[in-house]
């Protein structure tokens, strides 16, 4: 313990100079701030599109009819429809875990709220990891009586339908396209199962809690769709193996689509989990650049600070340094407790900066919507990027003052006025 | 026969000041004994504190030999030379060269930080005892008068029983009174035993040196022996 008694000096320094100190420790104290507020929701954002993305589904590959993605903004409407021959062809590929194909029939209005009638089948569930909370999800044969056999989503048995349970059955109103206009068609319904809540899929508008799901064969007989292969499908999702293989079977489904006639990004457009990951991380990774440069801005004026602090220290304590070489201390003993010096002070600004930022993110939350991403386990990685780059830099910008102050002849510094 | 602690051979310093070249001390040569106490006297700027840095190694000599323990101190790295001071030298300056921000004990302390010496806890107290500062341990220097800063920095000098204690003009910065008192510890020191060299104006400790080198322009000029 001996060795680590000489840097009660450093501490005992830092309380000599308490304004000038101050200043210092504000500096790391605004850093820790600005780096937390500038990065904390930053990474929060990445953090809940990667993890919503990883939730939307199984190693899913959406298919969409028309170019989903279309440059002008608008929906181009395709020359050619997805439909239920083109989900049996997907069906045969390699690496195929499940497929679903996906009917928007209309939706319906509860107040202000809808809720869409999506006709798909059994694999739907796998595919989109929807939770059954009670009864059953629905099967792959039409039911073939009265009422159609639904699953609800959380949102509109939970709320918009409270109250309702499984083998209940319910009469709507149900919204569908007519023309170039819509029409409202009376609706049975029995619900045979209720769905657990899951999170918002990005970029698709339908809230997978905001759905009643139904068997498609019994969406199109009800809606007196005869030749099922003539009705065109909204979507089709596929589910891979694994995550692996995503790659490989969505180029092979793009082949097969073009065989069968398809025109990418005009008939249909595609995109997987693993598209959309690398999407988000590519745009981030650029985000991250720019902001990078931000967070170097204020990293050196934290660094120049303590530079600038510690040239002053070392200069005002020429004779202290000569006098505690005289008694034995050696170069590499001074420029350790310059050093801790520096450290102590730059972790004294560090603390108190974790509990402010701690603090003001956990403010600003009550203030923006977005800051909600900004959960403890990411303010706890935002300060494991930023502490110890400030803590780092403290130490090497000290670096040089420590040195000037070890290399300071004895007999010189002591006879410094 | 006493026994010689450390020997300087044909040293000279020089030192460039303002593209001028100044010999601090001039073909020194200088046998200290155990037990010596050693005033070195001189007018300003005769070498009197160079000397004191050539024989604590705080300073290297520009040509000759400091022979400690039949070592020569010239031949040594920083690292060896600050292992020396820490283990034999025990300084004490003019202006007591005390850390302010620490209090009188750490301040005695602060030797045994640099030094591989074991030195109980005990030992500390004692030797502000002996300075007559044990009730004000807690002060810090800037609390004290001069006399009393002073006899911190001598408790100081002492904590790690050294060899040779280097005194470069104690009493300079103190008055009469205080400067008695300092006067009365080295007396002491001398009773006990200490190696002592000390450079001084101070005529009164003349008295009672064992040997009075007088310096002039870093030479030395005369030598008693008492």
């Amino acid at each position: 313990m001996r060795s680590l008694s000489k840097y009660r000096i450093s501490i005992s320094n830092i309380r000599r100079n308490k304004l000038r100190n101050s200043m210092v420790i504000l500096s790391f104290i605004l850093a820790v701030l600005l780096g937390s507020i500038i990065l904390g929701p930053v990474y929060g954002i990445q953090n809940y599109y990667v993890k919503t993305v990883n939730e939307a589904g199984f190693n899913v590959i959406a298919i969409f009819s028309g170019n989903f993605a279309s440059s002008s903004g608008s929906f181009v409407p395709p020359t050619k429809y997805l439909n239920i021959s083109t989900v049996s062809y997907i069906e045969k590929l390699e690496n195929v875990y499940a497929v679903a194909p996906v009917f928007l029939a209309g939706y319906f209005v509860f107040g202000n709220k809808s809720a869409y009638l999506v006709g798909t089948n059994s694999q739907m569930k796998q595919i989109a990891t929807l939770d059954i909370f009670k009864g059953n999800f629905v099967g792959d044969s039409p039911s073939n009586s009265q009422f159609i056999k639904v699953d609800l989503g959380y949102n509109v048995w939970n709320y918009l339908l409270k109250g309702i349970d499984v083998n209940q059955t319910v009469s709507l109103s149900l919204i569908i396209p007519y023309g170039y206009s819509y029409k409202t068609v009376d609706i049975s319904l029995k619900v045979i199962g209720l769905l657990k809540e899951r999170p918002k899929i990005p970029s698709i508008n339908v809230d997978p809690n905001n759905i009643i799901i139904a068997n498609i064969y019994d969406v199109f007989n009800f809606l007196n769709f005869t030749n099922y292969n003539l009705v065109p499908l909204d979507a089709i999702f596929v589910s891979a193996k694994d995550f692996n293989s995503i790659d490989s079977l969505e180029s092979n489904i793009i082949a097969t689509l073009k065989n069968l006639g398809f025109t990418k990004d005009k008939d249909y457009s595609i995109i997987s989990q693993k598209d959309a990951l690398y999407y988000i991380n590519n745009v981030f990774s650029q985000f991250y650049r720019f902001l990078n440069i931000i967070w170097a801005a204020i990293l050196s004026i934290s660094s120049l600070s303590i530079l600038i602090v510690m040239f002053i220290t070392v200069r005002e304590r020429y004779k202290e340094i000569g006098t505690l070489r005289a008694i034995g201390a050696r170069k590499i003993d001074v420029l350790t407790m310059i050093l801790v010096e520096a450290f102590v002070l730059s972790l004294i600004g560090v603390v108190i900066g974790m509990v402010l930022g701690y603090i003001i993110l956990n403010m600003l939350k009550f203030y923006y919507a977005f800051m909600q991403t900004v959960t403890d386990s990411i303010i706890i990685l935002t300060y494991s990027v930023i502490v110890p780059e400030i803590l780092v830099s403290s130490i090497v910008f000290s670096l040089y003052p420590a040195y000037i102050a070890s290399k300071v002849a004895p007999s010189v510094a002591l006879r410094y006025e | 026969m006493k026994k010689v602690i450390i020997e300087l051979k044909n040293v000279y310093k020089e030192y460039v000041t303002n593209y001028t070249k100044v010999l601090a001390l001039n073909d020194i040569n200088l046998k200290i004994y155990e037990n010596d106490f050693i005033a070195v006297v001189g007018p300003s700027g005769s070498g009197k504190t160079t000397l004191l840095n050539i024989i604590g190694a705080l300073d290297k000599p520009t040509k000759g030999k400091v022979i400690f323990k039949e070592q020569d101190l010239t031949e040594l790295s920083d690292k060896e030379l600050s292992k020396y001071r820490a283990e034999n030298v025990g300084f004490v300056f003019q202006t007591f060269n005390l850390i302010p921000s620490l209090n009188v004990l750490e301040n005695v302390k602060l030797p045994s930080y640099f030094s591989s010496k074991k030195i109980h806890e005990k030992k500390f107290y004692e030797i502000l005892d002996l300075v007559g500062l044990k009730e004000r341990i807690f002060h810090k220097p800037l609390q004290l008068s001069g006399g009393e800063q002073q006899k911190v920095a001598i408790a100081r000098a002492l904590i790690n029983d050294p060899v040779i204690i280097l005194a470069d003009e104690p009493t300079g910065n103190l008055d009469s009174k205080s400067a008695e008192s300092i006067l009365r510890i080295f007396l002491t020191l001398k009773e006990s035993g200490k190696t002592i060299v000390m450079a001084t104006h101070n005529l009164r400790l003349l008295d009672h040196v064992t040997r009075i080198i007088y310096l002039q322009d870093g030479a030395i000029i005369n030598e008693v022996i008492k």
